[in-house]
């Protein structure tokens, strides 16, 4: 043979490897596609759309495994393949239980990939049970729909495909050739061959690469020069070839030729079958683009499947473009940028001027909304459904209540919200923790269930939906919800709360998220170290979120988690207390009232509060919160009715509204300011620096230094709690 | 020379197409079938390189397809395709295709072959 088969492994990889990142890009959105598609299929076994994504998701995922020689992962999504390819070809039905051991292998298929990523290695054996399962699924198909094709499979000599209507000649077994042999081959092209892109010479040249050749044309064929239509092939050859490679290799040079050409193969020295027909092996080396394959036929196809793969499928994908994740980001910094820089000149304008100029003003107006579309378009571009990530989550759940031997069922809802991608990516590892805590501690034993009187499968709901500019996030248990007495006196043991002290169920339940408390009563892997919600706590504020927790005893606990839904340009209301400035996300705001100070109302031991259309309404003032002198006590406040994530409604008392600003926001170093009540800090357009105030924590913060102190001497806003 | 890729999978476009860049052709993109009809005429491409299994439009009515279309009687068509089973390929084959390669291929090899069909 005069090539070699195939370029040295080394230099394969590493003219490949640019392009890793985009297949390991690309297979964990295939995964994500795969499991999705697999659960459609659980709950719907008869339907063919996620069938036929699911099989086309595991087999890009095998042709880029294949590319970067991933063997594991190869040999692991070949089988998935397989299975489905069934299953399209209805030689099995799908099942539920069946699309659940396609997702057990779609998770180790991950962890594979996530192993290959990572370039380590994944534990020996992780795949082998997975393997077998498929395996097992096999064999079964085999057992169940095709028995009478199983008795006919005799003997190892059967053809593999002795129920398969080919379109060409039995497979015929080849002793490997390793005598060269002398073949006399002659080729009679039909006149069309050119016309159908194939090119004699390239033939020449694949046989050449063969072994040792001697070419003779026939041009007697040649009309004469001025009839001679250049997309005829008027010439015939007969070739000699010398090769130790097998007939069929040999044959499969002419293989794409065959349809439009005579072509007879005989062999010299030995007498050999004189079968004018290009018959082809599945086990011949690659020589040229008209090779037959190389890989081992490991499945048959019959009509059919060949029908199926022709079938159009239904996937609604648009087009799109990969970009680096920095370029995108310096886009996100840009218009920061601009914000900034477009509060800057609405600053120094001058409003006579503008209002005076009617064309400037709506030059300006107009600079303005576009300046707002751009920004909306760039975060957009970081926008990313929580699907994503939601998807990981059965996985988490299937396997922690393996781990504990609960029966739980896990939905979802609102995955096709979106979010920051940095955001659905650093909220995966806060989410894990939380369902897995649902099914530790919320989900009881199925026994303990159904003496409850629930069914014995547990249910978690996972939802997202919008609220405003903020995602909200929830994973709701139907468990036996959080044993508050075990909390508090854990938390009293602990030193976290006072003995004696007088909490609320919601301010007992929120203890969850302090540092240390557990209420395991056996430490696993899953949770009952104490670590889980308080990093979670602090995971989340770190998004700019809140968290938060409601339960119920014997119903259930809910965690509902807020983000904001974009990391950088807010609209937010600048609102003045003394000489400071504060800005507070419009989202939160309600509505802002100008009040005469005498309707506030104090309800003894407790708090202030206002009443707004026959509701009374707890009051937070800004200046007493955060210690400010106390200005010129002016007859009338500002109060700024905002919403916090649990729905419940705030009022904050402040000297003015001064209107409304985007701002880009800042995160701050100091975490005391964050336990303040501020969600970050900002440049105004007049260069100054003012925090933004983050409600959850403002209420947070009042609860908190309420319930440290006996109920009856209860006061709210304590000095002493502000810097807590 | 022009070499439409017609592929799914984003990261065989990337290598396919890199590759043959890297060997000085020009190189055109499409996701699936439908998309390769749509931007046939604006590649105008000597050869083509498809997918065999493709979301929306298989490699075989793509194929099939182009054949149809006088102008591309002639055009040059590679499956490039984990497709390894031999009915396939006689499918590949009567509807008109070029030749059949199989992935995962060798960068040098494609180019190679690429420019065996080319001359």
């Amino acid at each position: 043979m005069s090539r070699s088969k195939t370029a040295p492994t080394g230099n394969r990889m590493s003219s490949l490897e640019p392009f890793k990142a985009t297949y390991f890009q690309e297979c964990e959105e295939l995964l994500v596609s795969l499991e999705a598609h697999l659960r459609e299929l659980g709950a719907a076994p008869s339907s063919r759309e996620p069938l036929d994504a699911a099989f086309r998701a595991i087999h890009s995922i095998k042709g880029g495994a294949a590319m970067f020689q991933f063997a594991r992962m190869v040999a692991l999504a070949d089988a998935l393949e397989t299975a489905l390819d069934r299953a399209r070809s209805g030689r099995v039905a799908i099942s539920r239980s069946m699309a659940g051991r396609l997702l057990s292998a779609t998770d180790i298929l991950s962890d594979l990939a996530e192993a290959a990523r990572s370039g380590s290695e994944a534990p020996d054996g992780h795949e082998t049970a997975a393997l077998a399962a498929l395996a097992a699924l096999d064999r079964r198909a085999t057992r169940t729909t095709k028995p009478a094709q199983a008795k006919r499979r005799v003997g190892p000599t059967t053809s593999k495909r002795t129920n398969v209507p080919s379109c060409t000649e039995p497979e015929v077994a080849r002793p490997v050739a390793a005598q060269p042999a002398t073949y006399r081959i002659r080729f009679e092209p039909g006149p069309e061959l050119l016309r159908r892109g194939l090119e004699p010479i390239a033939i020449v040249r694949n046989l050449k690469a063969l072994g040792k050749l001697a070419v003779s044309a026939d041009v007697s064929g040649l009309p004469a020069f001025a009839e001679l239509d250049t997309a005829i092939l008027y010439l015939r050859w007969t070739f000699h070839l010398t090769t130790s490679a097998p007939r069929a290799t040999v044959a499969a040079v002419f293989d794409f030729a065959a349809t439009s050409a005579t072509v007879e193969i005989v062999e010299l020295p030995v007498s050999a079958p004189t079968s004018a027909s290009a018959s082809v092996s599945a086990h011949s080396p690659p020589a040229s683009p008209f090779d037959p394959p190389t890989q081992a036929d490991r499945r048959t196809n019959d009509r059919e499947n060949v029908a199926d793969r022709r079938g159009k499928g239904s996937d609604r994908r648009v087009g799109s473009i990969r970009v680096e994740l920095p370029r995108v980001e310096r886009l996100v910094d840009l218009v920061g940028e601009i914000t900034i820089a477009q509060a800057m000149v609405l600053q120094h304008l001058d409003q006579t001027l503008v209002t005076q100029n009617p064309q400037l003003f709506r030059a300006l107006t107009g600079l303005l909304k576009l300046s707002r579309t751009l920004q909306d378009s760039v975060m957009a571009i970081r926008a990313q459904p929580i699907q994503t990530i939601f998807v990981r989550m059965h996985r988490v759940a299937r396997d922690s209540a393996e781990q504990l031997g609960r029966e739980i069922e896990l939905h979802t809802s609102g995955e096709t919200t979106q979010l920051d991608k940095t955001t659905v990516e650093q909220l995966a590892d806060p989410l894990m923790h939380i369902v897995r805590n649902a099914i530790f501690h919320g989900i009881e034993c199925p026994d303990v269930r159904l003496a409850a009187g629930k069914p014995a499968q547990g249910t978690i709901r996972l939802s997202a939906r919008q609220r405003g500019s903020r995602i909200i996030v929830e994973v709701a248990d139907d468990g036996a919800g959080i044993d508050r007495e075990a909390v508090l006196s854990r938390a009293i043991a602990m030193g976290i709360v006072p003995a004696g002290a007088a909490l609320d169920d919601a301010a007992i339940d929120n203890l969850i998220f302090s540092p240390g408390l557990s209420t395991a009563k056996t430490i696993s892997d899953i949770a009952g170290r104490g670590v889980g919600m308080d990093v979670v706590h602090q995971n989340i504020r770190k998004l700019g979120g809140h968290i938060q927790i409601r339960s119920s005893c014997g119903i259930g606990t809910t965690t509902i988690i807020s983000l904001p839904m974009t990391l950088a340009v807010l609209d937010a209301m600048k609102l003045t207390c003394g000489l400071e400035t504060y800005l507070l996300p419009i989202a939160h705001i309600l509505e802002c009232m100008v009040v005469r100070r005498s309707a506030i109302l104090n309800v003894p031991g407790s708090c202030k509060v206002i009443e707004v259309r026959g509701k009374q309404i707890q009051l937070i003032s800004l200046a007493q919160r955060f210690g400010l002198p106390d200005p010129q006590q002016s007859e009338r406040v500002a109060i700024v009715l905002a919403e916090i994530d649990d729905g419940s409604v705030i009022g904050l008392v402040v000297d003015e509204v001064c209107g409304h600003q985007q701002i880009i926001v800042k995160s701050l170093r100091d975490p005391a300011l964050a336990a303040a009540g501020f969600a970050g800090g900002t440049i105004l357009g007049d260069g100054n620096v003012a925090l933004i105030l983050d409600v959850n924590q403002l209420v947070r913060g009042a609860a908190m230094a309420a319930a440290r102190t006996p109920r009856s001497m209860r006061v709210t806003f304590n000095a002493e709690f502000n810097a807590a | 020379m022009r070499i439409l890729i017609v592929d799914d999978s984003p990261t065989m476009q990337d290598i396919v197409s890199m590759t043959l860049q890297s060997a000085s052709f020009q190189v055109f993109r499409a996701e699936h079938g439908v998309e390769a009809l749509a931007v046939l005429d604006v590649a105008s491409p000597d050869l083509i390189i498809t997918d065999l299994n493709m979301y929306r439009m298989d490699g075989f009515e793509f194929v099939s397809r182009v054949r149809k279309r006088p102008e591309y009687e002639f055009t040059p068509i590679l499956f490039l395709t984990t497709e390894s089973s031999e009915d396939m390929r006689l499918i590949g084959r009567d509807l008109g295709a070029t030749g059949w390669l199989l992935k995962p291929f060798v960068p040098e090899d494609l180019i190679r072959v690429v420019k065996s069909v080319l001359q």
